[in-house]
């Protein structure tokens, strides 16, 4: 990191390149709109460019990177909500069945889309999509991408005895719709 | 709360072994007797494993020289601001796309709405109030004509290209698709990377000469 804040292009690049995958990921768990979670994570990475100087050292850059990709999602999530809130009953009715706008897949490549239908995966995917954005958060940051709890609770600004709430309902909640859907398969 | 609802709290701690001992005892002597609390507990860990075997995405090839074109394309002066907005977003076909073609269809209906108001208005007969009006009001016109090709307000010669102004917000103007806390309120150009490929909004000093203005 101190060779990028002194500007060294092949060291952002490295950065770059050892970062993105996870940050791409946990983006698309937020949003599941494959091309938007691509410009979202270079964003992230934008941002971070711009603001090098002023990363302390006493953090771990990885939280600060992962914040700045959270936030980004979240402010996407917001702005579909808002069009989708002018836009479409089917919204209202997404709101008052509890599950989250905003995160249906729709420019995801039509192949990458059925291969992960086409599996369990797939399935959980789905299952994730439809848990509400503070439990779906705490479970991908913790569950996907392993992070300690600490670490999530300074990434989403909440207490750690919450993030542990959280991820503890999100895992009965995830069980509960993955059960449901055993269930209509059967 | 009832034993089952406190297991219920407990079942992440329990499974990542995070619970103090006597919260493990206390789990453990209760699910030798509650097979529902059995079963949620297993239902849950194997919830836990089905997340953990996710398959993860992967980038495009050209993330990462990408990522580097759009920060060359920022300037000193943009560094200096820290403000977090000043980005430098893509055009891409899909913003076109996404946004361009429902924004010109609205519009292309806004134009037709009004050019019919405009026709129907043109038809209709002088009322009686117009006409004293006109009788009224002083001939001479309140400003002088200006000369095809020259400009009153402008001492600018010849012609300025008007800056295409672009709209954050609901259904007016032209949306980039884009998050309102990404971008600065301010004048934009498109600048094409020296190496080529896609374009990037830059921001830049308010000049109204330049193309692109942002407003929200």
């Amino acid at each position: 990191m101190d060779h990028v804040v002194a500007g060294s292009e092949a060291a952002f690049a490295t950065l770059v390149d050892r970062y993105k995958n996870r940050l791409q990921n946990i983006v698309y768990r937020y949003i599941r709109d494959f091309q938007r979670s691509e410009d979202l994570a270079q964003e992230a990475f934008v941002r971070v460019y711009l603001h090098r100087e002023r990363y302390r050292k006493t953090g771990k850059f990885s939280t600060w990177i992962f914040t700045i990709a959270v936030n980004l999602a979240k402010n996407e999530i917001r702005r579909k909500v808002r069009l989708r809130d002018v836009l479409s009953l089917d919204y209202i009715a997404e709101m008052l069945g509890g599950s989250d706008p905003g995160i249906k897949d729709e420019s995801q490549p039509a192949a990458d889309r059925q291969a992960e239908r086409g599996q369990t995966s797939g399935v959980v995917a789905d299952a994730i999509a439809k848990l509400p954005v503070v439990y779906r958060e705490a479970l991908v940051l913790r569950d996907i991408e392993g992070l300690a709890y600490e670490e999530i609770a300074e990434i989403l600004g909440i207490p750690g005895g919450t993030v542990r709430s959280r991820i503890n309902r999100a895992r009965i909640m995830l069980k509960d719709k993955l059960k449901g859907f055993a269930k209509t398969e059967l | 709360m009832t034993t089952c609802q406190r297991i219920d709290s407990l079942v992440s701690a329990y499974l990542e072994h995070e619970a103090s001992p006597a919260e493990m005892r206390f789990v453990e002597s209760h699910l030798a007797t509650c097979s529902q609390c059995r079963a949620q507990i297993s239902e849950v860990s194997l919830a836990m494993e089905e997340l953990s075997r996710l398959p993860r995405l992967e980038t495009r090839a050209e993330f990462t020289e990408e990522v580097l074109a759009r920060t060359r394309g920022l300037r000193a002066a943009d560094l200096d601001s820290r403000e977090p907005w000043l980005m430098a977003p893509r055009f891409t076909s899909r913003h076109v796309l996404q946004w361009g073609v429902p924004l010109a269809a609205a519009a292309a209906l806004a134009l037709a709405l009004v050019t019919l108001q405009i026709s129907r208005r043109s038809g209709e007969p002088e009322t009686a109030s117009r006409e004293t009006t006109t009788q009224t009001s002083n001939p001479a016109p309140a400003v002088p004509p200006v000369e095809p090709g020259s400009t009153a307000t402008s001492p600018v010669q010849g012609p300025v290209t008007p800056p295409e102004v672009i709209h954050y917000g609901k259904g007016e103007g032209k949306s980039l698709g884009m998050a309102r806390d990404s971008y600065a309120l301010g004048t934009y150009e498109l600048r094409t990377p020296r190496e080529g490929g896609t374009p990037i909004l830059t921001p830049v000093a308010a000049k109204p000469d330049l193309p692109v203005v942002v407003t929200f």
